[in-house]
């Protein structure tokens, strides 16, 4: 039995397709994880993710009125701790289309493109007749290509807040701010939330020493907000 | 573009320089039947001897910095250096100023001319460094 099992084998081998793949490449996996894409619109700047990462790649700069966050893309070993600590889950490390509609996007260009990938990141000869597919395959590979090109980094750079009573820059962002309070008062019963609202913005946007300075004529001791 | 010394098959020796296995591993993987590196003409020598390319991975110890200086002095010219992996880029794990063991990444000790970030790179990625680092001989 296990001799015409192999015979059967051997003939049907004869008519397999190689094994090895051709000279373009296929998709990734959805599953695979590489450099984190940091949804601007979400990243508060809060600096939780530079803390956090292992290697030191990601990191934050305050350079006058502005913040920038950036993962450097030699450094960056692709452990997800800043995914995982992120509070507003603005990073992603892998390809996995998350919304309906990514998902449908992602099966039309697979049926353009083809499963086992026609084209690829070194020459798209099998997306010439289709620039738009070319250009949206080109954009969802060229982070695990790419290697002599200088290095990368994932930046985002966010306003810092400034003092309202000294007028200099406070290391934190404004966008940061604006989420503390909107989640702090959304705790709050809604009237003690309009009673605190004025004084915690104020206490907020105000920078350390000055806060020391005016709180007791303010009012705004920081037990207050414990 | 120029004319390369090297128009076909570069040869290449793997120095493996105190990393940690994995990017050793996807380099065993580019060999393998599925992404087949010797149909492309790109052999695996045991001796820098015969070299074009020294492939580097690991972040280099301090144990290991004279007998990568020795390798790299062995490569015949005209010679290229890939650096491989997060390591190889950049220290990756190990970088600290307090590390006494590390004597930094490739870059400090050796030229390099072409770097694959990853930990540890995809076959593709590896694939795809080497056929850049040829269109710079």
């Amino acid at each position: 039995m296990s001799r015409v099992q192999a015979f059967a084998g051997l003939i049907a081998n004869l008519f397999r397709k190689p094994a090895t793949v051709g000279e373009s490449f296929g998709f990734l996996a959805d599953t695979f994880r590489w450099l984190p894409r940091r949804d601007d619109n979400k990243c508060t700047g809060c600096g939780a993710c530079s803390e956090r990462c292992s290697t030191g790649a990601t990191t934050i700069k305050d350079i006058g009125m502005e913040r920038t966050v950036s993962i450097d893309s030699w450094m960056c070993i692709y452990c997800g701790r800043c995914a995982d600590v992120c509070p507003e889950n603005a990073l992603e490390l892998n390809f996995e289309p998350k919304t309906d509609e990514e998902r449908k996007a992602r099966e039309e260009l697979l049926a353009r493109v083809g499963k086992n990938g026609e084209a690829c990141s070194l020459c798209i000869r099998g997306l010439e007749g289709d620039p738009e597919a070319a250009n949206n395959y080109v954009q969802q590979i060229s982070l695990a290509h790419g290697s002599d090109e200088p290095k990368k980094t994932v930046d985002t750079t966010l306003p810092l807040q400034r003092c309202s009573v000294c007028g200099e820059a406070m290391p934190v962002t404004e966008k940061y701010l604006d989420v503390i309070k909107e989640r702090t008062l959304k705790n709050l019963q809604p009237d003690t939330a309009a009673v605190i609202n004025k004084d915690m913005e104020r206490y907020l946007r105000t920078c350390i020493s000055c806060r020391r300075k005016y709180s007791l004529e303010w009012g705004t001791h920081p037990r207050k907000f414990i | 573009m120029s004319r390369s010394p090297i128009r076909k098959s570069p040869w290449i020796y793997h120095a493996h320089a105190g990393g940690c296995n994995g990017c050793d591993i996807e380099l065993v993987a580019c060999m393998s039947p599925r992404y087949d590196l010797e149909r492309l003409g790109i052999k695996w020598v045991a001796s820098p001897r015969y070299a074009d390319i020294l492939l580097v991975t690991g972040p280099v110890p301090l144990h290991t910095k004279p007998f990568l200086e020795r390798v790299y002095a062995q490569t015949p010219e005209p010679k290229r250096v890939i650096a491989m992996g997060a390591c190889g880029c950049s220290c990756g794990v190990f970088i600290d100023d307090e590390n006494y063991s590390v004597a930094g990444p490739v870059e400090k000790i050796i030229p390099v001319d072409v770097k694959i970030p990853g930990c540890p790179p995809k076959p593709e990625a590896i694939i795809d460094g080497i056929l850049k680092v040829m269109r710079k001989f």
